[in-house]
């Protein structure tokens, strides 16, 4: 029989210098260091990279595809604003957010490859931040590259008007790329939190996004104020001013008269964003993953 | 007990250990102390092996009962990973990543500076045979390649402890010696270690400690020379098809060891059954050869340990 009186007298392992198990940040830092590693060279991050230039495109095409009278779009930097708002903030952003952030963490359940995070001296808690810090930084990295491209196709270099011009332009698209990087943080944090407990997250994910965020986003009324879309079409609002807006995207959909200033939307934001990471780091956890039950 | 760590604790201490995946059990009323050196958890496929290592490396919460392991609590607890090294079960890797930055990150993940992480990475890659193709994509690994990955993962940050689920599946005969003799080596070298398998054989050629799991339960604790010799009270079966059945039946009957001998209803395949597997084994290509018997097929219509699971289950 195996004698455990024995046992606990067998001598011990050779000493060896291990590091201590790391703290929740600095553990989470080195899964989104490995993780942004891998990720960034994807496929997925190369597919939705040709994706986001697809405004840019249509920024730097506009005199070719669209018959538009000047005094419309004055500018290209009001056209500028207007396919960000259409296209990035209110499509690509979702569209980038709910990809990179529901796989976030299934994708390690999915591929069975969470045993090797979970078998490292590092908390749960700190491989679900990790995975959503490095979903978050690629996502907004896209979004900044698509966005800044989008600018100097127009906005910069041809719609400022005058060369004094483009600083402010630049301030203003710089602007624009930190609001969807706070978008990009709550939108991921939400989808990542619902990626750690159900199996199909990419589905729900899209089903969030484009249902609840967008259709609910345009309800008249005080209803889009439940969704994140309204705080960041506030800060939108406050970045460029109502006047500098294009008539159809104030018609159409900055009609709300009681927009919240730029401070308590971004507060708003990042709460989501600290609040969706919190829940998930939470239920990661405290929940067993069974990620092949062969017996 | 604290949660201290306890030196020299034993490897595993489990209390009245149950699991269950909703109506399954996976494992039932387990209470066991596994003490240091190497240990092998044998059973047949479904026994429950794979859940008590899954258990005793914090993947899963028991549902029942308590575990400790190197005198830690298990689940959701970093610091014990320090000290307990993981092979999993599960063939899934980052199939993009090289082997060598794969063990690497792995340690670059659990604290290691870079140029430590580097060396240990590449000591444990050399160790397990991998050198030549530790700039491949994991990809393009063999099974036995990516087993032997997974090992080089768990021995790369010189754990105290070692839990190794399977860790022959799909290697080769060649593989499978480089793998025993490793896993031995880990042994001598004071790293304890828990190995699961389904094969007698092969858990027998790396320890004498054997844990018996069958059906989610733990049917006996012992040196496995005691399971031996309840093997040799139980026939173990083999069944032969070949050119001549008739005349390999001939020559069978005449070792002591052989039984019973029986023909199935096609005419050309005898079932054998022997008291001494091993001596069958070694025998049987020389009356082959000598008798120029051509082989069709061999197999163990049971493994023999089936025999003694079903004789404890019965006693």
């Amino acid at each position: 029989m195996i004698d455990a009186a024995a046992a606990v007298l067998a001598p011990p392992a050779p000493s060896v210098v291990r590091p201590r198990p790391a703290g929740l940040l600095r553990g989470a830092l080195r899964v989104a260091a490995f993780d942004l590693k891998r990720s960034a060279r994807s496929f997925r991050a190369f597919v939705l990279l040709l994706f986001g230039a697809l405004p840019a495109v249509l920024v730097g095409m506009r005199d070719v595809l669209f018959d538009v009278p000047d005094e419309e779009f004055r500018a290209g930097a009001v056209f500028f604003h207007f396919v960000f708002f259409m296209a990035t903030m209110q499509f690509f952003l979702l569209f980038c957010s709910v990809f990179l952030g529901a796989s976030a963490f299934s994708e390690e359940v999915e591929d069975q490859t969470l045993v090797y995070l979970f078998t490292r001296p590092l908390r749960r808690a700190s491989v679900f931040l990790g995975k959503l810090w490095s979903a978050t930084v690629l996502g907004s990295a896209i979004l900044t590259v698509t966005t800044l491209a989008m600018w100097a196709m127009r906005g910069g270099r041809f719609g400022a008007g005058s060369a004094e011009n483009v600083p402010a332009t630049a301030a203003q698209a710089l602007q624009c790329c930190g609001l969807l990087t706070l978008g990009c943080a709550a939108y991921s944090a939400v989808f990542a939190a619902i990626g750690t407990f159900l199996k199909k997250p990419l589905l729900v994910g899209i089903l969030v996004a484009f249902g609840w965020e967008v259709v609910v986003s345009n309800i008249p009324g005080v209803i889009p104020n439940v969704t994140v879309m309204y705080y960041l079409r506030s800060i939108f609002a406050s970045i460029y001013g109502r006047a500098d807006l294009p008539r159809p995207v104030v018609q159409v959909f900055l009609r709300g008269p009681n927009f919240d200033t730029a401070g308590d939307a971004i507060l708003v934001v990042a709460g989501v964003a600290v609040v969706g990471a919190a829940i998930g780091a939470w239920i990661v956890s405290h929940r067993e993953y069974v990620l092949n039950r062969a017996e | 007990m604290s949660g201290a760590v306890v030196s020299g604790a034993p490897l595993v201490e489990a209390s009245g250990l149950s699991k269950w995946y909703g109506q399954v059990v996976g494992l039932n009323d387990v209470t066991v102390t596994v003490g240091r050196g190497v240990t092998g958890l044998l059973g047949p496929n479904g026994a429950g092996k794979s859940t008590f290592l899954r258990l005793v490396s914090g993947q899963i919460i028991p549902s029942r009962g308590t575990i400790r392991v190197l005198g830690e609590r298990v689940f959701g607890n970093a610091r014990l990973f320090t000290r307990l090294g993981v092979c999993p079960e599960t063939d899934a890797f980052y199939e993009s990543m090289t082997g060598l930055d794969f063990a690497r990150a792995m340690l670059r993940l659990a604290g290691f500076a870079r140029e430590e992480a580097d060396r240990r990475a590449r000591a444990a890659i050399a160790r397990v045979g991998l050198d030549p193709d530790l700039k491949k994509k994991i990809a393009a690994y063999s099974k036995g390649m990516r087993q032997r990955l997974k090992l080089a993962q768990a021995l790369a940050p010189e754990p105290e402890a070692l839990v190794l689920d399977e860790p022959l599946n799909g290697l080769d005969p060649v593989g499978r010696a480089a793998m025993v003799a490793l896993i031995r080596d880990c042994g001598q070298r004071g790293i304890s270690v828990l190995v699961s398998s389904h094969i007698l054989h092969e858990v027998e050629a790396m320890t004498d400690q054997i844990l018996l799991i069958h059906q989610g339960k733990l049917l006996a604790e012992g040196k496995i020379r005691e399971i031996r010799e309840l093997l040799d009270r139980h026939p173990h079966h083999v069944r032969v098809a070949c050119s001549e059945p008739r005349r390999l039946a001939s020559r069978l009957a005449a070792h002591a060891d052989v039984v019973r001998l029986a023909f199935e209803a096609d005419g050309a395949t005898l079932v054998v059954e022997t008291t001494k597997p091993d001596e069958f084994y070694s025998r049987l290509p020389k009356i082959l050869r000598q008798d120029a018997i051509s082989l069709a097929s061999l197999e163990s219509t049971d493994d023999g340990l089936e025999a003694v699971f079903r004789y404890l289950v019965s006693a």
